[in-house]
């Protein structure tokens, strides 16, 4: 259930069978080896998939993230953009194996060209998370997700909005592993997507601010526009390779790492601003260990309005499930899998 | 200003206490290396199929099965671990005609969490 918190807000033929063959040796392993015990981060059948950045992943799952990031971003201050590093951190908890929710944080620095740096946290995020599908056979999953931001609960120097955001959307995922043998090494390919509607639930905001030109405090109102939040992530899982497709002498740590592409984009519906699209292209790796999860990226944007410089992004992510699986790490509400 | 300093404090201190009271032989087991490897393609057949994961298993809960090309089982099970080292599943196997073999597993980490995966092998 990982996400950078930011994205939110800114959001066969197997050898010699035929298809049928190959889906019933799919079911096959999991019926007479017996369904997998119990619920799994990030696992679709034998496909993991690493939490992304700046996608939400469309898992529920007991784990902690942080993200750090550093970029430059278009600004409306007089030099029009700023110098933005970001800090956040989220926790999300199974309440059943297909239910969870999640809380998140963000501290932002921003610098705006030729003024003061100005330093704070943005507004609370919370979440809900369904995953109504799992696929073993397909390697697919999808969820509902349901985002809040909670308004006036961060500091409005650093550009948290006084009036709150929810954001309903789907989420999904899909492995390649079904591809015939003869595109065998295309198996390890995976994607991902999300979509979903940021709704504030003011049209507007009115708020005051200090005129130092005038010595007057002046009254301005600001129009909340409805976006549409959108992203896809093309992923290459080297693992998966290796213990699925073709055994390789890959060095560690190269043998556990997932190449990523991923597509971040934001739509503007209304409200002065209906059309514009801003976005971000971030290509990067992430290595996937027993207990945690690191990554690092580039974040590019997609064009002039989404700002003109690369930036990074880097996250350390913890896998709950793993490191307590018998207090912490299972849903609140679970079944005993076996004695 | 204190709520949102005291979830920042709050998510700074789990990870650590977290990252402290952890329980290192707990995670998913995942493989690590095979015999024969994924989409190997051999001269002679082997004489048996290991597979070889990253944590120690469930013994009595893990499965390793190798079928042919029908699906067909064609290992001399039931499965036997490597008992020395806890982290390995193995089946011996009879003397393989030519043809494709797909090995299959679920491992069961010791913390219940399981894993399954497959792939196939040539004899030539």
């Amino acid at each position: 259930m990982a996400r950078g918190t930011h994205s939110r807000t800114g959001l066969a033929r197997w050898a010699g069978g035929s298809f049928i063959a190959r889906v019933g040796c799919v079911a096959a392993t999991g019926l007479l080896l017996g369904a997998n015990p119990a619920g799994a981060h990030g696992f679709a059948g034998k496909r993991f998939f690493p939490s992304t950045l700046t996608v939400e992943d469309p898992f529920v799952a007991d784990e902690l993230s942080f993200v750090a990031g550093h970029r430059r971003e278009p600004s409306e201050d007089a030099g029009g953009f700023s110098h933005v590093t970001r800090l956040s951190g989220e926790l999300s908890k199974r309440i059943t194996r297909r239910l969870g929710i999640s809380v998140g944080g963000e501290w932002i620095s921003t610098h705006p060209a030729g003024d003061a740096a100005r330093r704070g946290f943005n507004n609370l995020e919370v979440g809900a998370r369904y995953q109504f599908l799992t696929s073993e056979l397909h390697e697919a999953v999808a969820s509902l997700d349901f985002g809040a931001e909670v308004g006036d609960s961060g500091d409005a120097g650093v550009g948290a909005e006084p009036s709150s955001v929810v954001v309903p959307g789907l989420l999904f995922g899909k492995g390649a592993g079904d591809l015939p043998d003869s595109l065998r090494f295309l198996r390890p390919f995976a994607v991902t997507g999300s979509v979903g509607v940021a709704l504030p639930l003011d049209a507007r905001t009115r708020t005051r601010a200090f005129d130092p030109m005038t010595g007057n405090f002046v009254s301005e109102v600001q129009r909340n526009s409805r976006t549409v939040e959108w992203g896809a992530t093309l992923q290459y899982n080297i693992p998966y390779l290796q213990s699925f497709v073709k055994e390789t002498a890959l060095p560690a740590p190269l043998d556990h790492m997932t190449p990523v592409v991923e597509l971040s984009m934001q739509t503007c519906l209304d409200r002065g601003c209906s059309g514009r699209t801003t976005g971000t292209v971030s290509p990067g790796v992430f290595w996937v260990g027993r207990h945690f999860q690191l990554g690092v990226e580039a974040q590019i944007p997609v064009n002039q309005r989404s700002g003109n410089q690369v930036g990074i992004l880097a996250i350390v992510h913890l896998f709950l499930d793993d490191l307590f699986p018998t207090t912490w790490g299972r849903p609140l509400f679970h079944q005993r899998s076996h004695p | 200003m204190s709520l949102r300093r005291s979830l920042a404090t709050t998510l700074a201190g789990a990870s650590l206490i977290l990252a402290a009271l952890s329980s290192p032989g707990a995670a998913h087991t995942l493989p690590v290396h095979s015999h024969p490897p994924a989409g190997a393609v051999l001269a002679e057949a082997p004489r048996e199929v290991w597979v070889r994961f990253d944590g120690h298993l469930e013994l009595a809960l893990s499965r390793l099965r190798v079928e042919d090309s029908d699906g067909k089982r064609v290992d001399l099970g039931p499965e036997e671990a490597q008992r020395s080292q806890a982290k390995a599943l193995r089946v011996a196997l009879p003397p393989l005609p030519a043809g494709t073999y797909r090995v299959r597993w679920k491992a069961v980490g010791t913390d219940g969490h399981g894993t399954v995966g497959d792939y196939s092998f040539r004899v030539r």
